[in-house]
């Protein structure tokens, strides 16, 4: 089977909660290639923690060195709105970032907040897509999706259902062709992505991580060993999020 | 990325260390929970053996589920019985000098407790008197802590350190350790060999072959969480780990084996 393999969530740098086994850009090249990963798209911890600026500083770096290996998110903070769009416009004119990552409950802000409003757009403006660990919501997402149809909008942390329910956003992702989801989460539920597959479909999923968190090739395994096709196995790990990074 | 080949999966003679046979309160609709389903499903995987507790043991009553076990499991050699147990004092649970016998007759050379779930106190006035008999019959015990999410501080770390230590003769594993676990099972790994951790959950970046680096693969045991997870996040995280086969093996199956071995 030849797939590319992108991980559409992944981090950077240490962490305060947990031990971070990669915690640099060489180590984690070294866990890349060991598990046939080709690209990471990554926001630091620092950056979505205490210090955007340092944390942009540090991903822009790794980009820098390894450039066909590193996809940079810019991180904002929201409790300081007025350095919001000065910090966009250094990361996408000067660093070279390709996304946003959004973290409202690190950053203990509601995403339906003012603050955010700048960074989507801003988003607007320039077609970048947004990564956010929680869109609040799903009429939230929707009028969002809706208004900026140019913007691809990524739901981080789907990995969580436990197929019991439906999926909290199931509509605004059969309606809205700007709107994906990441599967990271650490617990990987039986029989969970076979179940979403069926209900959003495999165009719609994207494979992350949170490496360094996760370990990839245990992550990997959620869609290596799934119960679905090949081709789905290709959109999920790589070709889903090469479309949106190429648009 | 190379593909995950069956055959070389099957080299690894991989021995499931949690695994649960029966419906939980959160079973889904197609989860494998007969020996039939939890067998085919083994098969698909590449997973030779496994060790299984019964669903109704940890959700409704230890005696009653491990009853269930024995009459499930029969003659499914592959599928080997790990018993759930209680503290004695309320009568729900035979005295230990009567219950481990018990259990050994019957062929279980395992036992798993759930202080949380179960409401029991690890600590010496509750459980040492069953301990000592497990540890006299050297009956490796499964501490399962509910954990759902690695960030929950749900397991009693002095308590699991005060066991290690008063019976160095008790294999104790922990299950369920997730990302936020290192800080609290490096320094419980390092002081007390007994001490082992099963890996259904245990994922951080380079975490397995860590371990065996710095305190060697003698410590960990493969384990996949069926049919609550799914079973291919372990399998493919031992399989591409940093060790050697050899390490491989031991973690994906050998040291469970040789614990079970040494029950007397």
């Amino acid at each position: 089977m030849d797939i590319r393999i992108i991980d559409c969530h992944a981090h950077f740098g240490r962490f305060a909660q947990a031990r971070v086994g990669c915690p640099d850009a060489e180590s984690t090249l070294r866990a890349m290639d060991a598990a046939g990963v080709e690209k990471l798209c990554i926001s630091s911890f620092l950056g979505i923690g205490p210090d955007c600026k340092l944390g942009n500083d540090m991903v822009a770096k790794a980009v820098e060195v390894y450039p066909d290996r590193f996809v940079g998110y810019a991180t904002v903070n929201p409790n300081r709105p007025d350095e919001i769009e000065p910090e966009l416009d250094r990361c996408f004119e000067k660093l070279g970032m390709k996304a946003i990552k959004l973290h409202p409950a690190f950053h203990r802000y509601p995403i339906e907040g003012s603050s955010y409003r700048t960074a989507l757009e801003y988003a607007a403006k320039r077609r970048i897509p947004i990564l956010s660990h929680d869109w609040g919501r799903a009429e939230f997402l929707e009028k969002l999706s809706t208004e900026f149809p140019g913007v691809k909008f990524i739901i981080a942390h789907t990995g969580f259902w436990d197929g019991r329910t439906q999926i909290t956003y199931a509509g605004v992702l059969q309606r809205r062709p700007n709107v994906f989801m990441d599967l990271v989460y650490s617990n990987i539920f039986y029989d969970a992505l076979e179940r979403m597959v069926t209900e959003v479909g495999a165009e719609k999923i994207l494979w992350g991580s949170d490496f360094p968190l996760h370990d990839l090739p245990f992550q990997l395994g959620r869609v290596l060993f799934a119960k679905v096709d090949d081709e789905c196995k290709r959109k999920i790990l790589g070709g889903n999020m090469l479309q949106i990074l190429e648009s | 990325m190379e593909p995950i080949i069956q055959r070389e999966i099957q080299r690894l003679e991989l021995l499931d260390a949690n695994c649960r046979l029966g419906p939980s309160d959160l079973t889904i609709s197609g989860a494998p929970t007969t020996v039939q389903e939890l067998t085919q499903e083994m098969d698909r995987l590449g997973i030779a053996e496994a060790l299984v507790y019964h669903a109704a043991a940890a959700g409704y009553d230890p005696e009653f589920g491990n009853a269930q076990l024995m009459k499930e499991l029969c003659a499914t050699p592959r599928l080997r019985a790990c018993w759930v147990f209680m503290p004695h004092h309320t009568g729900e649970m035979e005295k230990p000098g009567r219950l481990v016998p018990r259990m050994l007759a019957g062929g279980a050379r395992a036992v798993r407790m759930f202080p949380t779930v179960h409401r029991f106190s690890i600590s010496g006035w509750s459980v040492d008197k069953l301990l000592a008999e497990l540890s006299g019959h050297r009956v490796p015990l499964f501490l399962d802590f509910g954990r759902s999410h690695w960030s929950e501080e749900v397991v009693d770390y002095d308590g699991v350190a005060r066991i290690c230590r008063e019976f160095p003769s008790l294999p104790v594993v922990l299950v369920r350790e997730g990302i936020g676990s290192t800080r609290y099972v490096y320094p419980l790994l390092e002081c007390f060999e007994n001490l082992l951790l099963e890996l259904s959950y245990y994922q951080p970046s380079g975490g397995v072959a860590d371990i065996c680096q710095r305190f060697g693969a003698g410590r960990l045991l493969f384990g996949t969480g069926l049919p609550a997870y799914s079973g291919g996040p372990a399998i493919s995280m031992l399989y591409y780990a940093d060790i050697s086969f050899e390490e491989k093996k031991r973690v994906g199956g050998d040291n469970l084996r040789g614990l079970l071995l040494e029950v007397k």
